[in-house]
């Protein structure tokens, strides 16, 4: 068995990570969206699929394609684009490119309402109201938590995970 | 297993092998528990120490899955290193999926772990080997190692991200199997040592008594002592034992007891005489054999004497037998008196005794022995407060000059005893040769008697009796010979004493008394029709109480009348058996017959008896006659006889008249008859007819 595992993880686990690596940053960035949809829980829970709804334009949204059919506790991934703040009733998750800084005001208050998870890798993210924000430190991808965005959201992360991030607060 | 125990064990003591089983049933119940206590220690310090270690490797997995997903090794190192307090760990690793050291926690340790062994460029291959190795090195729990290792994988969603490796140090669980161990083995020690102890008192319990049994078993069987006891102590199985051995002991006690006793009475029978209480036949011959060898080596001479009571069958007949028994033990107690320790008494059977002395220095000894013998029988014995005199005839032999053998030495003395008894009885003889060989004759005639019955060797004699005052003859006595084809005519003294001996004596009288009636009524024809004949019966056929039969068959087959028969009986017959004897005589004189007693005065009892019996006449014995006219005694002794006979309104007859002088001398004493050679021998039948014939005017002699 153990013989075995090992196989299967370079198969199938760290592909991703490993592809991330060669792939450039938005294949990395796009392992890290999956590695936190794997220590984040919604407070209705998760159905059959977990969405991710990618709103903007760019790189990042075409490495998230690759994700697609992908799964996390026997939930396959499911990823589509949005156009509007408003259509993301139904996503657990909303990954934010930089084409659409613009509509942050509308996108916290969809994910306060509807329990979705905002990431993106735009600078200040966490702190301007998004849940969770990519940073690079020390030549690696780390990330931003703003706890207080989750808290609203009602989403859950892993303590694990907060261990890992930077713990950052809204500017007000 | 149980066999060869048996083999092994079976020669030792038991209280060894009763030792030897506590203590191996102690010793192997001690090992086995502390075994089990050890092995089961240090199980359960395996389990603990691999449950802490598998608690540790869970946490670190959950707290490290995403350190190693998002590659965060400073995070996975605080985390790890949050085992720092943990003093049994060695080290914890964390491994990627690769295997590769991911983050890790090292306690300072001289111990040598696989993972450090490892290159840095290793191959993925090495290091999964190597992962594979520590775990199938810890899966023998047992084993001997000096650390404990955990691999737990970190999974998340299903998918192994990494190891967690950790290494506990086994120190602490060795330090405390040690301590276990040595304890176990002093427990062990003191146990054994304690078991050996106990053992040893312990196993006396059941080994004691059966020693104690045993020490009895063996000083009963060595000693042969039956009263000995073993005294039990319990009453377990082993007192059973005891029970039973005891009762076997007190079982053969007594069956020991009466088998002594049985053997003794066996002893007192075989060799004692029940009566008298003296060595009996058999134990006299062995003396007697032991003594002629004896006296064969240093050269002595030994006595040997045959007493017989004289009479003894008289006083057994007349006084029965429980006074003959009587006298036999008296007898017996006056014997003993007579001899000296070193002699012998014995009792043959019957009214024989003989002794023998040892170490006679001269004849005259023995002699003077014999004469002592002789006189213990002079004072008379008390027999049921009657004093009786007994005599006895005593024979005696001396070794080597009257034989060399017990046998002919009791032989020769018995024949010396008879010849005593032959010539006058109540005195001692020595043996010699004649008398041997009148004993032979005793034994040729004693054979020749029956056959001389049947061919009718026997014939009567008659001899008259003539009245003193007719002349003329009275009657005529029947007298018995002996025609014996080799030595002639024997005379009944000779033959006599051997018929009655033999019973003979019966059909000899019967005989007698059918031959004398014939030639009485043989007689009567020729011409002397008064002429009485006189038979004479002996005691021994009044003591069979057939004499009333048989004179009554004779005179029936004869028709004699019965006043033509006269019976003669000796004085020794009227003694026997008063009331029979009575009876008998008044039968006869009622049917007739006279009765006349025989050699009158010879007997040695009471004259008071006389009046009882119906006598017609006394016949005075030929000794006094033959003396009367030389001894003033003897001439009393007729005189008396005859004035009593007249007082008593008998008759009297003298015989054995020989002289002229002895007839004066009788009639002038009123004698009524007489018989002896003056007037005629005994005479066969045709001759005395002549003598008849010569005497049918009276006798000269008288004239």
């Amino acid at each position: 068995m153990f013989n075995r595992i090992p196989y299967l993880l370079l198969l199938l686990g760290c592909l991703p990570v490993v592809a991330a690596q060669m792939a450039g940053e938005y294949q990395v960035k796009a392992a890290m969206v999956f590695n936190i949809a794997k220590f984040t829980e919604w407070p209705s829970g998760v159905r059959e699929t977990l969405k991710i709804a990618v709103i903007g334009k760019g790189p990042f949204s075409g490495a998230l394609e690759g994700l697609q059919g992908k799964l996390i506790r026997n939930r396959s991934i499911k990823v589509c684009r949005v156009e509007s703040p408003s259509e993301v009733k139904g996503c657990q998750i909303l990954v934010v490119t930089r084409s659409a800084e613009s509509l942050m005001g509308a996108i916290a208050l969809e994910s306060r309402t509807h329990s979705v998870l905002t990431i993106s890798d735009i600078a200040g993210f966490a702190k301007s109201g998004g849940c969770v924000g990519f940073i690079e430190a020390d030549g690696q991808m780390r990330f931003e938590v703003n706890l207080s965005a989750l808290q609203r959201a009602r989403i859950q992360m892993s303590s694990q995970l907060l261990k890992l991030a930077k713990i950052v607060r809204e500017d007000r | 297993m149980e066999s060869l125990f048996h083999e092994k064990l079976k020669d030792i003591p038991i209280r060894r092998k009763m030792m030897f089983l506590i203590m191996l049933t102690c010793i192997i119940t001690i090992a086995a528990s502390s075994l089990f206590y050890v092995a089961r220690e240090v199980y359960r310090v395996n389990m603990e120490q691999q449950s802490l270690s598998e608690t540790m490797g869970g946490i670190i997995a959950k707290n490290t899955e995403s350190a190693l997903i998002f590659k965060d090794s400073k995070s996975a190192s605080e985390t790890l290193s949050s085992l720092a307090g943990h003093k049994d760990l060695l080290a914890a690793y964390l491994l990627d999926d690769r295997y590769a050291i991911f983050a890790k926690y090292q306690a300072k340790s001289s111990v040598r772990l696989p993972l450090e062994g490892l290159s840095l460029d290793a191959s993925l291959e090495e290091r999964r080997h190597t992962v594979n190795q520590i775990i199938s090195n810890n899966s023998f729990i047992f084993k001997l190692r000096k650390y404990l290792s955990v691999v737990q994988p970190v999974s998340l969603d299903h998918q192994v991200i990494g190891y967690v490796v950790i290494h506990s140090d086994l120190k602490e669980a060795r330090n405390s199997l040690f301590w276990m161990l040595a304890a176990a083995l002093l427990v062990m020690a003191g146990s054994t040592l304690a078991a050996y102890v106990l053992s040893s008192r312990l196993q006396s319990l059941i080994s004691r008594p059966i020693l104690d049994l045993v020490d009895t078993m063996k000083s009963v069987s060595d000693t042969k002592d039956f009263r000995l006891r073993a005294s039990k102590r319990g009453c377990d199985e082993i007192g059973l034992l005891y029970d039973g051995f005891n009762e076997m002991l007190s079982e053969i006690e007594e069956r020991n007891q009466i088998l002594h006793k049985r053997q003794m009475h066996l002893q007192q029978l075989a060799h004692f005489d029940t009566l008298t209480r003296l060595p009996n036949r058999t134990l006299f011959y062995d003396r007697l054999n032991q003594a002629v060898r004896t006296a064969e080596r240093k050269n002595e001479m030994l006595a040997i004497f045959f007493i017989d009571l004289d009479h003894f069958k008289d006083i057994n007949d007349t006084r029965g037998h429980r006074v003959g028994d009587l006298l036999l033990k008296s007898v017996a107690k006056r014997l003993v008196t007579v001899i000296r320790e070193s002699d012998t008494v014995a009792r043959l059977g019957g009214d024989e005794f003989t002794i023998f002395a040892q170490n006679i220095l001269h004849t005259e000894n023995a002699h003077i022995v014999a004469k002592k013998i002789v006189d213990v029988f002079e004072l008379p014995f008390d027999l049921e407060g009657k004093k009786s005199f007994v005599t006895a005839s005593v024979g005696v032999t001396i070794y080597p000059s009257d034989g060399l053998s017990a046998d002919e030495l009791l032989k020769n003395a018995d024949i010396a005893m008879y010849s005593v008894k032959d010539s006058g009885k109540n005195s001692f003889r020595q043996y010699n040769q004649e008398m041997n060989n009148r004993a032979n004759e005793r034994v040729v005639l004693q054979n020749g008697l029956r056959e001389a019955l049947q061919n009718n060797e026997l014939v009567l004699y008659y001899q008259p009796k003539v009245d003193l005052i007719s002349g003329k003859v009275s009657s005529v006595e029947a007298l018995i010979r002996w025609n014996h084809p080799e030595k002639g005519l024997i005379p009944p003294g000779r033959f006599i004493p051997i018929a009655e001996e033999s019973g003979l004596i019966i059909p000899i009288t019967d005989w007698v008394l059918q031959e004398a009636c014939r030639q009485a009524m043989e007689w009567s024809k020729v011409g002397y029709p008064d002429i009485r004949v006189a038979a004479n019966i002996s005691a021994y056929h009044f003591k069979r109480q057939t004499v009333v039969e048989t004179v009554e068959e004779a005179l029936r087959a004869t028709g004699l009348p019965a006043r033509q028969l006269e019976i003669e009986l000796t004085e020794s017959s009227l003694m026997q058996n008063d009331d029979y004897i009575i009876d008998a005589l008044n039968s006869l004189k009622r049917m007739g017959a006279t009765i006349t007693i025989d050699d009158f005065g010879t007997g040695y009892s009471s004259l008071s008896y006389l009046h009882r019996f119906p006598v017609d006449s006394l016949k005075i014995d030929r000794s006094f006659v033959w003396n009367m006219t030389k001894s003033e005694q003897d001439f009393a002794l007729v005189t008396a006889i005859i004035a009593m006979a007249k007082s008593l309104k008998m008759n009297t007859v003298a015989e054995g008249v020989e002289t002229k002088e002895q007839v004066r001398c009788l009639m002038e004493l009123g004698c009524d008859e007489m018989q002896g050679y003056l007037i005629s021998k005994p005479k066969p039948p045709e001759e005395l007819l002549k003598v008849l014939e010569s005497l049918k005017n009276g006798c000269p002699e008288l004239m």
